[in-house]
């Protein structure tokens, strides 16, 4: 019984949440806080467009105050859906947008964030490296303290 | 010849049975609650995925185990002149092949993850207005995965000692590979929180090695009785004392020259026969058919047993 007393108060202790966890396996976070932010696009009017120096539209302005937060700036890679995905399973990028839905086949190889409605009622999730927590969670919580996410029960 | 009893379990068992019976049905209310709650806060995690399955799965025995008794007990009529008692071997069979399933299954999977190198993704959701780590939401299913099932185990134990029920025996070990599971999910998790994404495969694989200990040992066992092999302990250690106490009453008797037996295993009970040498004179039915009584009345398991005069045993010359 002592064994399950020692595991509840484990657990315990880390509800109460320490600030670096859940920390990434591959040190994303670490790695593009006051650095370079690697983020692939895909064009997806109105929501991701090709401009000038990079994306734009309202999802690329979104990653670009995400990217303030973190003090990095925002290098742009505009590339086909498929190749995004396989850079960012290669841990070539570090974050893909382009108006993908939570049901995006790419779910079971990349990690994606939990959705977010547009303006227009539809939900869209950003695209991380799978098992990146740190900084999904990191994200996440910057989407939610932006857009206010809608609830979305225990299986995002 | 001689016809199969109706079988009655003792009286004073009576109340364990009914205990059995009660754990039971409340292993299944709360394997179905759990996998309701894992199947929630599943997310894209593999070990949780693992977790959701292995719950489906380790209800075989609690439900084989209240098919079983419901069978079992019917008296034998035309079409099954030997009884039911037979079910229980099967469902024991069932249970244990659902045990090493669970076993291989959890292993396999982690070995995979492992070699594949797959990074658990574990995002956020948000509850009452905050947002909190699915992580940490998991660990408090797995937590209620752990205790009760451990409870539940440690209680049907000793009742299967006593009801001599092999699937019982194997659904605590079904509830004990439940919260070892769930402990090794707590723990994959919190590796996973410490950015070390393989935590949770090698937790899995040795669990999964005990699990596949036990599954395989009652597996083995559950077809070793459908052969009819020489009965053993429950916890598979020994051979079953019964056989000896039954010989030295065949031998202690006045008119028996030599004996032997042969004993196999129908679900709870036994049922054999005697070979004896016996001395010439006296009524040789009436004694030999007293003595397939007296041997009946040594333990309630004895639920058949003949005894049959030879005029030698074995390879004797």
């Amino acid at each position: 019984m002592l064994f399950f007393r020692i595991l509840m108060s484990l657990s315990l202790f880390f509800l109460i949440g320490c600030e670096d966890f859940p920390r990434d396996p591959e040190k994303t976070l670490e790695k593009v806080s006051g650095k370079t932010l690697k983020v692939g696009y895909a064009e997806d009017p109105p929501h991701v467009v090709s401009g000038a120096s990079g994306a734009s539209g309202p999802q690329a302005a979104l990653v670009e105050k995400f990217a303030e937060k973190l003090g990095s700036t925002v290098k742009w890679v505009k590339k086909s859906e498929q190749q995004l995905f396989e850079d960012l399973e290669q841990r070539e990028l570090h974050l893909v947008i382009g108006g993908f839905s939570k049901q995006t086949p790419w779910k079971d190889r990349v990690g994606i964030s939990r959705p977010f409605k547009s303006s227009s009622g539809s939900e869209y999730v950003f695209a991380v490296t799978n098992g990146e927590n740190g900084f999904l969670v990191k994200l996440e919580e910057f989407l939610h303290e932006e857009i206010d996410l809608p609830y979305e029960g225990l299986s995002p | 010849m001689k016809q199969f009893s109706k079988f009655e379990i003792p009286e004073e068992l009576k109340p364990d049975l009914k205990k059995a019976h009660r754990y039971e049905w409340i292993t299944i209310g709360y394997l179905l609650t759990t996998s309701v709650l894992v199947y929630l806060s599943m997310g894209s995690s593999q070990a949780m995925k693992t977790a959701w399955f292995e719950d489906m799965i380790s209800l075989t025995p609690s439900i084989a185990f209240l098919i079983a008794a419901k069978v079992s007990g019917k008296p034998p009529c035309e079409q099954f002149p030997y009884g039911y008692h037979r079910i229980v071997s099967i469902a024991y069979l069932c249970s244990a092949v659902a045990l090493l399933s669970v076993g291989s299954f959890l292993l396999f999977d982690a070995l995979l993850s492992l070699v594949k190198q797959e990074h658990a993704t574990i995002g956020t959701v948000v509850i009452f207005g905050h947002q909190v780590w699915l992580g940490y939401i998991m660990i408090l299913v797995m937590l209620y995965s752990t205790y009760p099932s451990y409870y539940l185990g440690k209680k049907k134990l000793p009742l299967a000692e006593k009801l001599h029920d092999q699937i019982l025996y194997t659904d605590a070990k079904m509830n004990k590979a439940d919260w070892m599971t769930a402990t090794g999910t707590i723990v994959g998790v919190v590796g996973i929180g410490f950015g070390l994404w393989w935590a949770d495969a090698v937790a899995a694989i040795l669990i999964s090695l005990d699990i596949l200990h036990d599954g395989f040992g009652h597996t083995k066992q559950s077809i070793f009785d459908l052969m009819d092999e020489k009965p053993k302990t429950l916890d598979l250690e020994k051979d079953e004392p019964l056989i000896d106490v039954i010989l030295r009453h065949m031998r202690a008797q006045g008119f028996v020259r030599d004996a032997d037996l042969r004993l196999r295993e129908e679900g709870h009970v036994f049922s054999g026969q005697g070979f004896v040498v016996m001395d010439p004179g006296g009524d040789p039915t009436r004694k030999l058919e007293e003595l397939a009584e007296s041997v009946k009345r040594i333990d309630w398991r004895i639920q058949d047993f003949n005894v049959v005069p030879v005029s030698k045993l074995g390879d004797e010359p």
